[in-house]
């Protein structure tokens, strides 16, 4: 007699969060199985992820390969200069249909049975049509598309039908997309720093975007003095950190100190959106920065649960001048994972890797933390902002608190 | 053609800038460079392949390399996880460069590195294409340009490669 099948319990099910608003359990960042979830229900989940910006696939029938996760998407600018995702998979038998990082195409072209798809994923030509299952139609044999939606640029998708329009997703952080991508988004791309960092994607998110600058050294070296500034935390737990950053003095340590000059804050006299500098993290796993005359999009790809690939993206304005053009790529030597300033970030991402199974078992939150607090009242240096998106982090994966 | 003396030269010169590294001897691989002129540059392949202009490591004057020398010997100490390098390098091609006295060659690369747990794998691998000019019986860089195969690099870059 056949035995009836049964599921097994899952261990995450009587998994138990802390009770205490400003903790998180460590071992969210080493579990496997914890990352499984994550898959199924935040990276497949009702979140937006930043694909690629409009400046990686400037132009009409131009495309970018990359990850939701474990998941290939395809990107492509239609010929009609709108954005489009597709599951990057021929949907005869599932070979990965393009392999190169960016590139310019009209049509895609499966290797294995040369099923051809155009630019908007419709299925335009299979051999041997004739021999195909009846009724076998081209119309119902395109390429899977994934929601895509644009914002400055930016090239948004989800995975979930259950996501909330992107607009209304990316609530508050307006001006502060606005201050990072230089007004209009209208950029250029000038290049990559790629590198992966042993540490979970959620080390990288919760601490690359925010952290005090007690870390960084050459702040002190450099004269590095940030301004009056605010924090925004956003019911979907995006956060931007925004400052006016005095041009930095000549402190006599370096022997090159154009490198430090604050250019677009000059030319403007010190004053508006040129002259501040910016950080936001976008809720699950991008951030975005302009730290002086750098704008950086910095995508985080998940590998495994240690390990993390992160896609430092380096843009510029379309309308630069040739000297602003060079300034910014001279600049890239100041932030990326080789460079002046953070540099030491990956160290301190490697470092809470290694130490996940450690007692106390949680991590915690405490600058600027006080119980019940809103969260969206937190000042410019605090840490707590992580705290909102950790929150619906904790709901997404289904996680019980413990009781008080 | 090079004469034999010539090569010997710019491979000694080469052995200096690898040894410096590995011995992270960074003012003695600043002394590979010529003075008030030499340019240091670590380009992602990919960008050579796309036509990109970023660099990952982009000294384009000499006080740019001197900072950098600064940065790891004074501003960096104690807060990154030290590695050490050991650098392999085949020259493959060597030719007098346009102006006098200067010769453009290319070697390939390759850079394992040991971590602190003492595990080895590839840093970097790739090719240098050096301009060095010599002056009387010293060779000195005038530019080197290190192009990355692997432009997605294992870890953060402390050193120069």
């Amino acid at each position: 007699m056949d035995m009836p099948l049964r599921a097994l319990p899952d261990p995450l099910n009587d998994y138990r969060w802390p009770a205490a608003e400003n903790e998180v359990p460590k071992d969210v960042f080493s579990r496997d199985d914890i990352y499984r979830r994550e898959l199924e229900r935040l990276f497949a989940g009702p979140v937006w992820h930043v694909a690629a910006h409009r400046a990686e696939l400037p132009n009409r029938c131009d495309f970018k390969t990359t990850w939701v996760a474990e998941t290939p998407i395809l990107v492509v600018q239609g010929d009609d200069s709108v954005m489009r995702a597709f599951y990057n998979a021929c949907s005869h038998r599932g070979v990965m249909l393009e392999t190169r990082r960016r590139g310019h195409a009209r049509e895609f072209e499966c290797p294995y049975h040369r099923w051809l798809f155009d630019e908007k994923g419709t299925l335009r030509a299979c051999p041997a049509e004739n021999d195909f299952i009846p009724g076998f139609d081209k119309a119902d044999n395109g390429l899977a598309q994934i929601r895509c939606e644009e914002f400055l640029g930016l090239v948004f998708v989800t995975l979930s039908d259950e996501t909330p329009p992107l607009r209304e997703y990316l609530k508050g952080m307006e001006p502060g997309l606005e201050l990072v991508l230089m007004g209009d988004g209208d950029c250029r791309l000038l290049g990559y720093h790629k590198t992966v960092i042993d540490a979970n994607w959620k080390l990288y998110r919760d601490n690359d975007g925010y952290h005090t600058p007690l870390l960084h050294k050459a702040f002190t070296w450099l004269n590095w003095q940030g301004g009056k500034g605010s924090q925004t935390v956003t019911e979907q737990g995006h956060l931007a950190v925004t400052a006016d950053l005095k041009p930095l003095s000549d402190t006599g340590i370096l022997h090159d100190p154009s490198l430090l000059e604050f250019k677009a804050a000059i030319r403007a006299g010190g004053e508006g959106p040129q002259a501040k500098t910016g950080v936001l993290v976008l809720s699950p796993g991008t951030l975005i920065s302009k730290a002086l005359d750098l704008p950086i999009i910095r995508y985080s790809l998940p590998k495994g649960v240690d390990r993390t690939e992160i896609h430092w993206t380096f843009i510029a304005h379309k309308d630069d001048d040739p000297e602003m053009l060079q300034h910014r790529i001279r600049q890239a030597n100041m932030m990326g994972p080789s460079a002046m300033i953070s540099l030491e970030d990956a160290a301190v991402f490697n470092r809470t890797q290694k130490a996940c199974a450690t007692q106390p078992p949680n991590t915690q939150f405490v600058k600027g933390f006080r119980p019940g607090m809103d969260l969206a009242a937190a000042g410019q240096n605090d840490e707590v902002g992580n705290l909102a998106w950790w929150e619906i982090y904790r709901r997404l994966m289904g996680f019980q608190r413990e009781a008080a | 053609m090079l004469t034999p003396d010539v090569l010997q030269r710019l491979d000694a010169l080469q052995l200096d800038y690898i040894d410096a590294l590995d011995s992270k001897d960074l003012p003695r691989w600043l002394e590979t460079f010529q003075k008030d002129q030499g340019e240091y540059y670590v380009i992602p392949g990919e960008h050579v392949e796309e036509d990109l202009p970023l660099s990952l490591l982009h000294d384009d004057c000499y006080a740019r390399i001197q900072d950098r020398v600064n940065f790891i010997e004074k501003v960096w100490v104690g807060i990154y996880e030290d590695y050490q390098m050991r650098h392999f390098v085949q020259r493959v091609r060597a030719t007098p460069g346009d102006a006098p006295d200067t010769y453009d060659m290319k070697s390939n690369v390759s850079v394992l590195y040991t971590n602190t747990e003492g595990h080895a794998q590839v840093l970097a691998v790739g090719t240098y294409e050096d301009r060095v000019r010599m002056n009387g019986g010293a060779a000195r860089f005038l530019r080197t340009r290190v192009i990355l195969d692997n432009f997605t690099t294992p870890r953060y870059i402390v050193y120069p490669l």
